[in-house]
Formats: structure tokens, C-alpha cells, sequence
């Protein structure tokens, strides 16, 4: 099924709610940033250290792995999606791990590591509490900071089999239950949100602790994060952390903003990831790498609050999903692009600025084939004559077949009037 | 100073009203007003469709040799600016020309309360209004330039006409719609309107959907282009 | 100028769940920040230990002239690696409602030097 018939499920059992509940958070941001004054300032310096990333993204990565080796932190480059779940599994059978516990990761989601973990017999726990729901579902996240925005307590407390559908009853329920895993794990595995290039330090921020824990309790820390996540330093570290949380929920700063460096009791690896990203900086598709991934765009779209992230069907859903999706299957996700209604909004929250309007229309045309009628519409358009008879065409066609012509439209209300007359005859 | 009326096909096709509405508008205001009448369209439709298109070129042809290019609608205006051809940035929306150039304020003044709808391509492609998202004081051009009570949506987020998005994706445009009226027609609002509301804009193309969602839904409201609503209030 | 930094950062470790504590109880985990951060109530902590995730209660002690005003400031002072804690650990993850104490400490309290 494609978004159209998607939304329109969503919508009927979830969508009101869900608009609210993600309205609310969006109105939440709307305060937290007109809290600082510099807030548009902040914007613009964010926007153009992401374009310096981009530019000189081969250097920065040359000069954090160097600085992440110095500092005891083992370093692997991985090119694809397959070359990285291997070499994960490669270092969990080197301690003949069987169970591993997980915080978020939008890599190991692109990557798909928890099925191919799971085929090499290796229990994967997703940690943060919204994706342990959705995994016990048998979901997907459905936003990429709030994976278990799309469900209720109630679906909360079925998967668990209770009937207290109190949200801190169930919580401390989920604590209990991911304690004993977190305690027994032979390895944990998280993402990143910034790696710094000039220190080699990798920093994730949580709310919940859970990539903390899963990073300090088991022997080995594995951090899987796209190389587009490199900052230069940490004076640009500050400038993020400021914004990120901010512009994601509203909160001043996530509860948890780890700087890791070398692992105390144990080991600590960090798998830089390309998988298309090198390619994608010689296209025109460039600037959806300055992405810092704080999902304001999904929060904010119209389309989004109400159609539910799983309508988009990639693990990256919403305005930031309809332009990457189409780059890892163009027929697939054809449909993404155009579920948008190009109001601008995702441009005007993103923190650093990527030009989503523009970049949408781009990822229109790179999705649609060539059509000759078009082309030749197109051409005729030119010529005033020439539209003036597709004018006359239309007003003798008969209504019932330009309803059908339109039925998106028509179905859901009346086509308006057409005039006799032109105002420029 | 040359002037020149940029008709929008669709306003052309479907309110030639609005086209005549705003040419008279702006002779009443003094502007000395050409209508070219070989103009054809923008590109937008081709644009936002995923196809290639040089209508901006040829839009450049025709205007390129006036001093100001007005249209009545910020999506079409938009278009042109976004497409950096010579004439972009001579070309503006209707109530950005009287706010910017002809700086005139509050041509309403005594007129009982209207709702405005905010377009997006009003509010975030030309900054007639401060969007909600920036952290900028809060401005409206619309609103200086009418004068009297305008009444706004608490959410200042999409219509779901969206052009193409609503032949593409017609729920989800009619659900967006149906909010949008909602909202206009909010408790706050309806408390200050005596009779019909009237809902006004800078699109027509916003105003016709929600227009169409308002008829299905048996919404009473009166829908009504800014260049009318301003016309009646000059005469 | 001091006062309003230090008021400014007890407004928003409120914000974030947080605690200003009069004394440390017993039992509660007990540790060091080198750094206090008034923009967002966070103090920066370099003893990166299991009980400070472990604990129900952590009790974090704080030189009131250590707060700086912003996180950007704060990176002037940061030279290792360490962690940020603003409050306790909390998640919204069961429909949107607010619950403090998601995998780590339920409650965390600064005591003010």
C-alpha cells in the first residue's frame, strides 16, 4: 500500500490524537526556542558547520579516527549496510555474546542489524523504553525520537499482559523487566548524535540513561553512527547541544549528554558508517547530510501528525524520510515526495537550515518519469493561444468526466464552478 | 513606473472576478496597470509535479521590461522568485506591493471583523507574517494593510490544498481542510462575528478548497479574495 | 550577576525533575560536578560511574561558583570525557505522560556548595 491508502487508515483510528499529541510537542518547541533570543542566530551558525562538514567530510573523518585512536578507542569504517552488521557480529562472536542490549540507532535501523542479529542467534533488547513497545509489537518506530508515538497505554499494557493502564505503573513495569537485561547482556550497542573531530569523542544524549547503561555495564560498548554525524570540535558541540533537544521536544537539554572517550572496564568501538553517503555528496541531495536527525520536521509536518510515521514505510519517516527514502529504492518510495504539501514548514524548524521545499521538489522530479503528454502540455503553454484552446477543451468536457479526471478531488468534495468567461480572453 | 498585472492561469481559468477585482483595485490605488495579454502561467504546476519546465523564461520575456510585476497570490509569486530569473525580484504578491512599495495601511479601518486565512507560501516563502516556527517578533502585512479586526487560526499550519497534493492524496487534503476550517471558525473567533463570517486570503487556491471542504460540511462562510474585500472597502 | 545565573539554574533543573537538597540523605549515591550549566538546569560530571545510572537516588554536589551561563560556555571548561545530567532520567514514551525514573535514577538532587 502506498501513503495515500495508508493515511487514510491511520487516520481514522489514530489520527486526531496523534495530531494533538504531536501538536503539543511542537508548541512545547515553539516555547523552549523563543527562550533564546540568539535562537535564529544559533540556526544560521549550525547551517553553515554542517556545510563545512560536508565539504570537508573526508578530512574530518581522517582526523577523528586518528584522535579516537589516541584516546583508546578502537575505530572500524564500514562501507555498506552488510560490511557493517558483519563486522558487529564479527566482535560479538569474538566474546561469544548471545544477548545484547540496544539504544537508539537510526543506523542499525537503516542497517537493519536486529534482524540480521537475530538470524545469527543473537537476542537483541531494544532498550529505549518507545522502541521496546514497538518491539514487542513487531513494529517499526514510527518517529524517529518518539518511536512509540502512534500507541496507547492501552497497547502499552497489552504487550506487557496488564490491565493497570497507569503510565507510571507501566514504566517502572518496563524498568524491572530491561534491568535484569541490561544486568545480563554481553554487549551494548548505541548510536551517536555527534562525534567530535578534533578530540575523537562520540556523544549520545538520551533521556532515559539507557544508552548510559548499556554503555557502562557489559564489557564491550560498540557505537554504530553515519559519518555525516561528525562536528568539528567542541565549541560546535555546545552550539548542538543547545539546539537539539530544544528544537526535538522542547526540553533546555536531553536528561543525558554522554562525552565518551576510552571505556573504563572494557572495550569501546566505534563503526563509522558510509552506506551511499559519500555518494550522496556528489549529487543534488547533498544537503540532506547536514541532518542531525532531531525529527522537529516530522513534529511539525501537517501530513505527518496525521498520517502516522508508518505510512511512510521507511525507518525514516516524515519531510527529512521522503528525501532519503527514494535514494535507497527510487520505485518503492515514489509516492514519499508528493505526500507533502510543500507549506514549508520542516524548512522553518530544521536547526540547520537544509532547504526542504527545494530539495522536495528536486526529490519530485527524481522519482517521475518522463512523460510525453506533460512535455508537450509543458511546450503548449508557452503560447497563450495554445492555453487559450486547452481552456476551451476543458470547459466542453463534459463534468462528470473531469470529475473522474480529478477523483482525489471530487470524492471528497465538489469540483468549483468554471466560468464562461476568462478574465484575459 | 511600468506596472504589470501577472494573472495566474488558475485565476484566469476559474475567478476571472479576482483578475478584474485587483486590476481595478489597483488603478483606484493610482498605479498606471498593464495586462499583458500573451502571459500564460509560472511553471508551478510542472514544478511541483516533478517535471522539467522554462515557463519561467518565457515569463521573463513578457515582464522583464516592468518596473514592478504584481499578482494576486504568493504561491505563483513565489514561483517566479524562486525560479532567480530577471524579473523575481520585481515581482510580488498583491498585498506586499501595497505594504512594500506603496506603503498603505489600514484601507479597512472600519470594517467589522474578517478571519484570515495565512497562506504558506505568504507566511514562509514571502514572510508577509511572521511564521510561527521562527523566533522573530511577531509581524502581518495583511493585517497592516486591511486595518480593521482580523481574527486568525490558533495553528497557523496548512490547508491541504497543496495543488497537486490534493488530486494526489484527496483525504488527507479534505481532513487538512476541514481542521484548517475549524480552526478559522473557532469558539474566540465566532464570538466577535455578528453575521457570516467572511474568510479572506491572498490565495484563491487556498480559499477554493476550503471553500469546497466548507460546501460539503454545510460550513456557513463567505469566502472572499483580499483584492475584492479591499476593493469594496476603496470604493 | 552571580545570583541570577544561580537562580536561573535552579529555575531549570526544576524544569528538568530536579532537585535542590538541603542535606544529602543516607544511601543516596553521592558524586562530584565540575560544572553547573543555568541555560538548562545539566551539571557536568567526569566520574562516569555504574552507580550514577544505577541508583534510585543520586546526589550530585555543586560549587555555586561553577555555574556557567550556557552550554557553549561550558565547552570552554570540558577537556574530557564525562556526561551532563539535567535531572532525573525520565521518558514520555507511554502516551506522552511524563514518568520520572525510565532506566535510571528516579531522583536526583544538587547540593549547593
Amino acid at each position: 500500500m502506498k501513503h495515500q491508502d495508508l493515511a487514510i487508515k491511520f487516520y481514522k483510528e489514530k489520527g486526531k490524537k496523534h495530531d494533538k499529541a504531536l501538536w503539543a510537542i511542537r508548541q512545547k518547541r515553539d516555547k523552549a526556542i523563543k527562550g533564546v533570543k540568539e535562537w535564529e542566530i544559533l540556526r544560521r551558525e549550525a547551517s553553515e558547520i554542517k556545510d563545512y562538514v560536508i565539504e570537508n567530510l573526508k578530512e574530518l573523518i581522517d582526523e577523528f579516527i586518528k584522535n579516537a585512536k589516541n584516546e583508546g578507542v578502537e575505530v572500524y569504517f564500514a562501507k555498506d549496510a552488510k560490511e557493517h552488521n558483519e563486522i558487529v557480529l564479527k566482535l560479538l562472536k569474538e566474546i561469544n555474546a548471545k544477548k545484547i542490549v540496544k539504544s537508539k540507532s537510526m543506523l542499525t535501523e537503516e542497517c537493519s542489524l536486529n534482524e540480521f542479529l537475530e538470524k545469527n542467534e543473537i537476542n537483541v533488547i531494544d532498550t529505549d523504553l518507545g522502541e521496546r513497545i514497538v518491539q514487542l509489537r513487531g513494529e517499526k518506530p514510527s518517529h524517529i525520537v518518539l518511536p512509540a508515538i502512534h500507541t496507547t497505554k492501552e497497547d502499552v499494557a497489552k504487550i506487557l499482559n496488564e490491565t493497570n493502564t497507569d503510565p507510571t505503573y507501566l514504566t517502572r513495569k518496563m524498568r524491572a523487566l530491561l534491568r535484569k537485561e541490561f544486568l545480563s547482556a554481553d554487549a551494548g550497542i548505541s548510536g551517536a548524535n555527534f562525534l567530535v573531530a578534533n578530540k575523537g569523542y562520540a556523544v549520545v544524549c538520551t533521556n532515559e540513561g539507557n544508552a548510559d547503561l548499556g554503555a557502562i555495564l557489559p564489557p564491550l560498548h560498540i557505537i554504530s553512527v553515519g559519518i555525516e554525524k561528525i562536528i568539528p570540535n567542541m565549541k560546535d558541540l555546545g552550539l548542538f547541544l543547545r539546539m537539539l533537544a530544544r528544537n526535538a521536544t522542547g526540553q533546555a537539554i536531553t536528561t543525558y549528554s554522554t562525552i565518551f572517550g576510552k571505556k573504563d572496564n572494557g572495550k569501546r568501538i566505534i563503526i563509522l558508517v558510509d552506506n551511499g553517503r559519500f555518494e550522496r555528496l556528489n549529487t543534488k541531495f547533498k544537503e540532506t547530510l547536514k541532518c542531525i536527525r532531531c525529527s522537529a520536521c516530522l513534529t511539525t509536518c501537517p501530513v505527518f501528525r496525521r498520517s502516522g510515521g508508518h505510512s511512510y514505510r521507511y525507518i525514516i519517516p516524515g519531510p527529512i524520510g521522503s528525501l532519503l527514502a527514494p535514494l535507497k529504492d527510487k520505485n518503492e518510495y515514489n509516492d514519499l515526495p508528493f505526500a507533502c504539501t510543500l507549506c514549508g514548514s520542516c524548512e522553518m524548524v530544521c536547526p540547520v537550515k537544509i532547504p526542504f521545499s527545494k530539495q522536495l521538489r528536486e526529490m519530485r522530479k527524481y522519482v517521475t518519469n518522463e512523460n510525453i503528454m506533460v512535455k508537450i502540455a509543458e511546450k503548449s503553454m508557452h503560447s497563450a493561444t495554445m492555453f487559450k484552446l486547452f481552456s476551451k477543451i476543458i470547459r466542453l468536457t463534459p463534468k462528470p468526466i473531469l470529475e473522474k479526471t480529478l477523483n482525489q478531488w471530487s470524492q471528497y468534495r465538489a469540483l468549483p464552478a468554471i466560468p464562461k468567461e476568462r478574465f484575459i480572453k | 513606473m511600468k506596472t504589470a498585472l501577472f494573472v495566474p492561469c488558475y485565476i484566469n481559468e476559474l475567478y476571472p472576478d479576482v483578475a478584474r477585482d485587483t486590476a481595478i483595485l489597483l488603478r483606484n490605488l493610482g498605479v498606471n496597470l498593464e495586462i499583458p495579454i500573451n502571459q500564460t502561467c509560472c511553471s508551478q504546476p510542472f514544478l511541483n509535479s516533478g517535471y522539467e519546465s522554462s515557463l519561467p523564461d518565457n515569463f521573463n520575456e513578457i515582464f522583464e521590461k516592468y518596473d514592478y510585476i504584481i499578482s494576486p497570490s504568493s504561491s505563483c509569486t513565489a514561483t517566479i522568485r524562486e525560479a532567480e530569473i530577471k524579473s523575481s525580484n520585481k515581482t510580488f504578491e498583491l498585498v506586499e506591493f501595497l505594504h512594500d512599495i506603496l506603503q498603505l495601511r489600514n484601507l479597512l479601518k472600519n470594517h467589522p471583523p474578517i478571519i484570515l486565512h495565512n497562506s504558506c507560501h505568504s507566511l514562509r516563502a514571502l514572510l508577509e507574517g511572521s511564521p510561527s516556527e521562527l523566533n522573530i517578533p511577531y509581524f502581518n502585512k495583511i493585517k497592516n494593510v486591511i486595518g480593521c479586526r482580523i481574527l486568525e487560526a490558533k495553528r497557523d499550519e496548512c490547508c491541504g490544498f497543496g495543488g497537486i497534493f490534493s488530486v494526489k492524496e484527496g483525504f488527507l487534503s479534505y481532513i487538512m481542510g476541514k481542521s484548517k476550517l475549524e480552526d478559522l471558525l473557532n469558539e474566540d473567533n465566532l464570538k466577535e462575528i455578528k453575521t457570516t463570517p467572511i474568510i479572506t486570503g491572498v490565495d484563491m487556491s487556498c480559499l477554493m478548497h476550503l471553500e469546497s471542504v466548507a460546501k460539503k460540511e454545510n460550513i456557513k462562510a463567505k469566502f472572499k479574495h483580499i483584492s475584492s474585500l479591499l476593493l469594496e472597502g476603496i470604493q | 550577576m552571580k545570583n541570577k545565573i544561580l537562580d536561573k539554574f535552579i529555575e531549570n533543573l526544576k524544569k528538568a525533575g530536579g532537585e535542590i537538597l538541603d542535606e544529602i540523605p543516607e544511601n543516596w549515591y553521592k558524586t562530584r560536578a565540575l560544572l553547573g550549566v543555568a541555560e538548562n538546569g545539566a551539571v557536568w560530571v567526569d566520574e562516569y560511574k555504574k552507580k550514577l545510572f544505577l541508583s534510585e537516588n543520586v546526589a550530585i554536589i555543586l560549587d555555586k561558583n561553577s555555574i556557567v551561563e550556557d552550554m557553549t560556555k561550558a565547552m570552554d571548561y570540558i577537556n574530557s570525557p564525562g556526561v551532563f545530567i539535567s535531572g532525573p532520567s525520565k521518558t514520555a514514551d507511554v502516551e506522552s505522560f511524563l514518568v520520572y525514573g525510565a532506566h535510571g535514577p528516579i531522583r536526583v538532587g544538587i547540593y549547593l556548595i
